[in-house]
C-alpha cells in the first residue's frame, strides 16, 4: 500500500532557459521594470563594483610595488617550516608530508569522493578569475598608475615591476577572452562533457611541478654567485617526487579499494589514528636512528627499548582486556585477574623506594585483587572490581619512583578494564576494545618520544621543533587532547550527579575566564610546582597541556548546546529498548549531539589553530614568530625591514589552511546529511 | 482467553497495587489497582490528564511511582538498577511520537538493542530484523533513515524495534495520535496482527474501534485512578459510571 506510482499523466516542470551573461546582468546587477529602479540599481551595483575594484587595487599596487622584497618570503621558506630543523634530518620531513599525502589520496579511494565537474563550469570559472585579475591590475595605483587612462600599455621600461603588470593585464585578457570562446564552444555541444573533479587538483600538481623546474628569479644581492635561480633552490625535486608518489598512490588505492573495500576503510581508520604517533615518531626519535637500540638488539635491554616497551604494552593489555573483555568462565577471569593481583604485589617489591604507605598500599591492592578472584562468583563483577582496583593503583604510582611510560600505561589500563563490562561482552565489543587499545599504546610511546623526560626512550631535544612543523604540531597535539576531553566535560556538566555538574562547571567557567596567554604561561612556568616532585615534562608537552585545558573548555560548552538540542524523548527510547545509560549516552544520544555540533565544533578547531601562533609569547619560535621576528631582524640587508611581505605571507598561509579546514568540513555536513534528517 | 505459558507460569504479567505517583505537587496516580494475566490486551483510555500514559510509563519505570507495588513477571520495581534493566528487556514500548534514532537507517536502529544488549551477532540481528521488516510490512524500508519515511511507516518501524528484543509484554502510548488519518489504519493493522499472535499488550489509545475489536478488557481512567473497567460490550453499550457515560458521550 506503500508503493505510491505517480499518475502517469504528470506534467514535467517547465524547462528554465538558460540565461546568457546579459541576461544574468540585467536580472541579478540592473533589476526593474521602470527606469526609476533599472537607474538606482545600476548606480548601487556600479557604486559597489568601484568600491571592491579599488580596495583590490591597493592589493596589487602593494604586491606590485618596485621596493617590494618577495625573496624574503621564497628565501627563508626552510626557516619558516622548521626552523632549525638539522640539515642532514629534512628527509625526516619528507617521509612525514609523504605518510600524510598517501594516507589522504587512499582516503579519497576508498571513501569513492570525486564527482564530476562539468567543462562549461570549469570555463565559466576560470574566464571569471581572468576578468578579476584584469580589473584589479587596471586598479593599480603604483607608479604610471594614476587613472583609467591605459597605463598599463607602458612598454618602454622592462626592468620595472609595472611592467610584468603590463604583462599580467594582456595575458588575462587573453586568458578571459579564450576562456570565453572555450565556454561558449562547450555550451553549444549537445551532451554536457565532464571531467571527474580529481582531475583538478592533478592540473594543479602538475602546474607547481613545472613552475618548480622551469621559472627563474632574480637572486637578491650577495646570495649566490647566479643572477637569477629556480623557485625552490632546494625542494624542487622532493617536491616533484612527493607529487608522483602521491599520484600513484591514488592509483594503487584505487586499485585497492577495488579489491577490498571493507577491509581498507578499516585499515585506512586504524592508519589515520596511528599516523600520528608514526609522524611524531618519524620526526622526532633521536637524530641518529639507531635500528638496534629502535628493536631492541642494540645496547638498550630488549624491555627497555622502543619495540620491548610497546610489545609489553601493547601485547599484555591486549590480551588481559581480550579475556575479560568477554568472561568465558569463572576460571579464566578468575586466573587472569589473580596473576594481575600478583603482578602488582610484586611490583611493591620492585618499586619499593616510595613512600612507605604506597607500598603498603600496592602490595595491598594486590591481595584484594587476589582475593577478589577466588571470592567473586560473578566474572563481570570479578572485572568491575578489578578495574577499580587498577584505578586505584593508577593513583598511587603517581608518587612512586618509576619509568614515566610506566605510570601512563596504567592509567590507561585501568580505564580500559573499567570499561570493558559496558562495552566488551560481545565478541564484536571485546575486539573493538583491543582495537582501541594497540593505538593506546602506540601514542603513548609516542607521546613520551616527544617528551618524557625519565623514560628509557631516548628523544631528539625538543629545541629543534619550530617554525610551521611546531605550530602544526602544537595544533593537531591540543585538539587531540580538547576533542575528548570536552565531551567527557560536557558529559559530566549535563548529568544528574551533582558532584560531577559542579566540578565539570566550576572547570568550565575558571578556565574560559582566563586569557589563553595566562594558561600558556600556567604551562610553562607553573605546571611542575603542581606535579609530584620529580614529575617534569618537557616544555613542549607542558605547552600542548595548556593548549588542552584552554580549548577543551570552549569545546565543552560547545557540545553542550549539541546535548540539549537533544529531545529527552531520544534517550527514553533507548532506555526502553534495554541500553544501559553508559550505552544509551555514547550509541544514540551523543553521535546526534555531535553532528549537531559540526559547524560551531570546526569553527573552535580554527579559532585553536590560529591561537597556536600565541606560543611566541613564552618563547617557542612558531612559524609567525620566525615571519614577525627572525627574518625582518637578519643580518642580510636584503631581509632587513621585510615586516609588511612577511605579514603578507602569513595572512595567505593561515587562509589557505583554515579555508581547506572550513570546506572540507562542509563537505562533510553535507555528505551526512547534517540538516536534512 | 487461553493464557500463554511463560516465565515461571503461574504468575500473572503485570500486577499493580495502590500504585501512586506525584509531579511536585500534582498526583498524577492516585492508586492504581489492576492485575493483567499473559496474553491479555488491555485498551486505556479517558481523557487527557488523567494519568494514562504517566501509568504505562511506571510500568517500565520510564517513570518512578512513589506508593503501591508493581510487579512484572514476578519481578518487584524498586530502585535496583539491575532489576529495572533485566523488566525492560522483557517490556517493549512504542512512543507517541515514535521516537526512531534518526541518525541510524532503519536496519540499525532495530538491530542497536539486540546486538548491544542481547549479545547477537551482527547477520543474525540483521536477519530477524528482515523477518520483523516483512512483519510489519515496509521490507523494502531497510536501508533509509527514519526522517525518509512518512509517519506511519516510521512507527511500524518502531514497533519493529520494540519486538527486536523479543519481549512478553508491549506497552503503546497513544502510537496513533500524531498520525495523519489516513496512516492510521496500518499500524492499527499492525498492532492487531500482534495482538492475534498472543502478545501481552497495554494500549493506551483513544481509538475506539481498536478497543472494540481487539481489546479484551477496557480500562477507563480519570483523576488517576481506574474509574471503570470491563469487557469492550460491557463497557461501550452499558456503562455503569457516570463519568463514564459523559466521556462516551463526548466522543463517540
Amino acid at each position: 500500500m506503500e508503493q505510491m506510482t505517480p499518475p502517469q499523466t504528470a506534467e514535467l516542470a517547465p524547462e528554465k532557459p538558460r540565461s546568457g551573461p546579459w541576461a544574468w546582468c540585467r536580472e541579478n546587477l540592473f533589476a526593474g521594470d521602470t527606469w526609476g529602479p533599472i537607474a538606482f540599481n545600476a548606480f548601487l551595483t556600479v557604486a559597489f563594483v568601484l568600491i571592491v575594484l579599488n580596495l583590490m587595487g591597493f592589493v596589487t599596487t602593494y604586491l606590485f610595488a618596485a621596493e617590494r622584497r618577495w625573496a624574503a618570503v621564497t628565501y627563508n621558506m626552510k626557516l619558516l617550516m622548521v626552523q632549525a630543523f638539522p640539515q642532514d634530518d629534512l628527509i625526516r620531513i619528507w617521509v612525514s608530508i609523504g605518510i600524510f599525502a598517501v594516507l589522504v589520496v587512499w582516503s579519497l579511494a576508498s571513501w569513492e569522493f570525486g564527482g564530476q565537474i562539468s567543462v562549461e563550469k570549469m570555463a565559466q570559472g576560470v574566464r571569471a578569475a581572468f576578468v578579476l585579475v584584469f580589473l584589479t591590475g587596471i586598479m593599480h595605483h603604483g607608479e604610471g598608475a594614476a587613472s583609467f587612462g591605459l597605463p598599463f600599455l607602458r612598454f618602454d621600461n622592462p626592468a620595472d615591476w609595472s611592467s610584468i603588470r603590463t604583462w599580467i593585464e594582456l595575458a588575462s585578457l587573453a586568458g578571459a577572452v579564450a576562456a570565453h570562446f572555450f565556454a561558449q564552444a562547450a555550451h553549444r555541444r549537445e551532451s554536457e562533457q565532464t571531467v571527474p573533479i580529481l582531475v583538478v587538483p592533478v592540473l594543479g600538481m602538475a602546474l607547481v611541478t613545472l613552475a618548480l623546474w622551469t621559472v627563474w628569479l632574480p637572486v637578491p644581492e650577495g646570495q649566490f654567485d647566479e643572477t637569477t635561480a629556480r623557485i625552490a633552490t632546494t625542494t624542487a625535486r622532493p617536491w616533484t617526487i612527493l607529487f608522483g608518489v602521491t599520484i600513484l598512490a591514488y592509483f594503487v588505492g584505487i586499485f585497492l579499494h577495488r579489491q577490498r573495500p571493507k577491509l581498507m576503510r578499516r585499515v585506512l581508520i586504524s592508519a589515520w589514528i596511528l599516523s600520528y604517533p608514526i609522524i611524531i615518531f618519524v620526526i622526532q626519535r633521536d637524530p641518529i636512528l639507531d635500528w638496534a637500540d629502535i628493536l631492541g638488539f642494540g645496547e638498550t635491554p630488549f624491555l627497555s627499548s622502543d619495540l620491548g616497551t610497546l610489545l609489553i604494552f601493547g601485547i599484555l593489555g591486549s590480551v588481559v582486556i581480550w579475556v575479560v573483555g568477554l568472561p568465558p568462565n569463572r576460571a579464566v577471569t578468575g586466573a587472569t585477574v589473580g596473576i594481575l593481583g600478583v603482578i602488582v604485589g610484586l611490583m611493591s617489591f620492585a618499586f619499593g623506594d616510595g613512600p612507605l604507605w604506597s607500598t603498603v598500599l600496592m602490595a595491598a591492592i594486590g591481595l584484594a585483587l587476589v582475593a577478589a578472584a577466588i571470592t567473586i562468583h560473578e566474572p563481570v563483577e570479578m572485572v568491575r572490581a578489578a578495574g577499580a582496583g587498577l584505578a586505584m593503583l593508577a593513583l598511587i604510582i603517581w608518587f612512586v619512583p618509576m619509568p614515566f611510560v610506566y605510570r601512563t600505561f596504567m592509567v590507561a589500563l585501568a580505564l580500559a578494564l573499567l570499561s570493558a563490562p559496558v562495552f566488551g561482552g560481545t565478541e564484536q565489543g571485546r575486539a573493538n576494545l583491543v582495537r582501541a587499545w594497540i593505538p593506546i599504546s602506540f601514542l603513548i610511546v609516542a607521546a613520551f618520544l616527544l617528551g618524557g623526560s625519565d623514560t628509557s626512550l631516548e628523544f631528539q631535544s625538543t629545541t629543534f621543533l619550530g617554525g610551521f612543523n611546531l605550530t602544526i604540531l602544537l595544533a593537531i597535539s591540543g585538539l587531540a587532547l580538547s576533542l575528548p576531553a570536552g565531551l567527557v566535560l560536557a558529559l559530566a556538566r549535563t548529568s544528574s550527579l551533582p558532584i560531577f555538574r559542579l566540578l565539570a562547571t566550576g572547570y568550565i567557567e575558571l578556565v574560559r575566564s582566563i586569557p589563553m596567554i595566562t594558561w600558556l604561561f600556567f604551562g610553562s612556568a607553573m605546571l611542575t610546582a603542581f606535579l609530584p616532585s620529580g614529575v617534569e615534562f618537557d616544555e613542549i608537552v607542558r605547552v600542548v597541556a595548556a593548549i588542552a585545558i584552554f580549548n577543551s573548555a570552549y569545546v565543552a560548552e560547545n557540545i553542550r548546546g549539541g546535548l540539549q538540542a537533544i529531545n529527552k524523548g531520544q534517550y527514553e527510547a533507548a532506555r526502553a529498548v534495554g541500553l544501559s545509560v553508559v550505552q544509551s549516552t555514547s550509541l544514540v544520544i551523543l553521535p546526534q549531539a555531535i553532528r549537531t555540533v559540526i559547524p560551531a565544533l570546526v569553527g573552535s578547531i580554527i579559532i585553536a589553530f590560529k591561537d597556536t601562533s600565541l606560543v611566541a609569547i613564552i618563547g617557542l619560535a612558531d612559524v609567525l614568530l620566525i615571519a614577525r621576528n627572525f627574518v625582518p631582524q637578519q643580518s642580510d640587508p636584503n631581509f632587513q625591514g621585510t615586516l609588511t611581505q612577511m605579514m603578507f605571507f602569513m595572512a595567505l598561509f593561515y587562509w589557505v589552511f583554515t579555508f581547506t579546514i572550513s570546506r572540507l568540513a562542509l563537505r562533510y555536513e553535507k555528505s551526512i546529511g547534517l540538516g536534512e534528517r | 482467553m487461553a493464557a500463554k505459558q511463560t516465565g515461571n507460569g503461574s504468575t500473572p504479567a503485570i500486577v499493580c497495587e495502590g500504585v501512586k505517583k506525584w509531579f511536585g505537587d500534582f498526583q498524577a496516580l492516585s492508586g492504581v489497582t489492576t492485575t493483567i494475566g499473559w496474553g491479555e490486551v488491555v485498551v486505556v483510555i479517558g481523557p487527557s490528564g488523567s494519568g494514562k500514559s504517566t501509568f504505562i510509563r511506571c510500568i517500565n519505570r520510564l517513570e518512578s511511582h512513589q506508593a503501591g507495588r508493581i510487579v512484572v513477571d514476578g519481578r518487584e520495581m524498586t530502585n535496583d538498577l539491575r532489576n529495572i534493566d533485566a523488566i525492560r528487556r522483557d517490556v517493549g514500548m512504542v512512543f507517541q511520537q515514535f521516537n526512531l534514532f534518526p541518525h541510524l537507517t532503519v536496519m540499525e536502529n532495530i538491530t542497536l538493542a539486540p546486538i548491544w544488549v542481547r549479545n547477537r551477532t551482527r547477520t543474525d540481528a540483521e536477519s530477524q530484523a528482515r523477518q520483523l521488516l516483512e512483519r510489519v510490512g515496509i521490507p523494502e524500508q531497510a536501508d533509509k533513515y527514519p526522517g525518509q519515511l512518512s509517519g506511519g511507516q516510521q512507527q511500524r518501524v518502531a514497533i519493529a524495534r520494540s519486538l527486536a528484543m523479543n519481549p512478553r509484554i508491549m506497552l503503546f502510548d497513544e502510537p496513533t495520535s500524531a498520525l495523519d488519518p489516513e496512516m492510521i489504519k496500518e499500524v492499527l493493522d499492525v498492532m492487531k496482527e500482534l495482538a492475534e499472535s498472543g502478545m501481552t499488550m497495554i494500549v493506551v489509545t483513544h481509538e475506539m474501534g481498536f478497543a472494540r475489536e481487539v481489546a479484551h478488557r477496557v480500562l477507563f481512567f480519570d483523576y488517576g485512578t481506574v474509574v471503570e473497567e470491563g469487557t469492550p460490550e460491557h463497557f461501550f453499550t452499558n456503562p455503569q459510571h457516570d463519568r463514564t457515560k459523559l466521556f462516551l458521550s463526548q466522543i463517540l
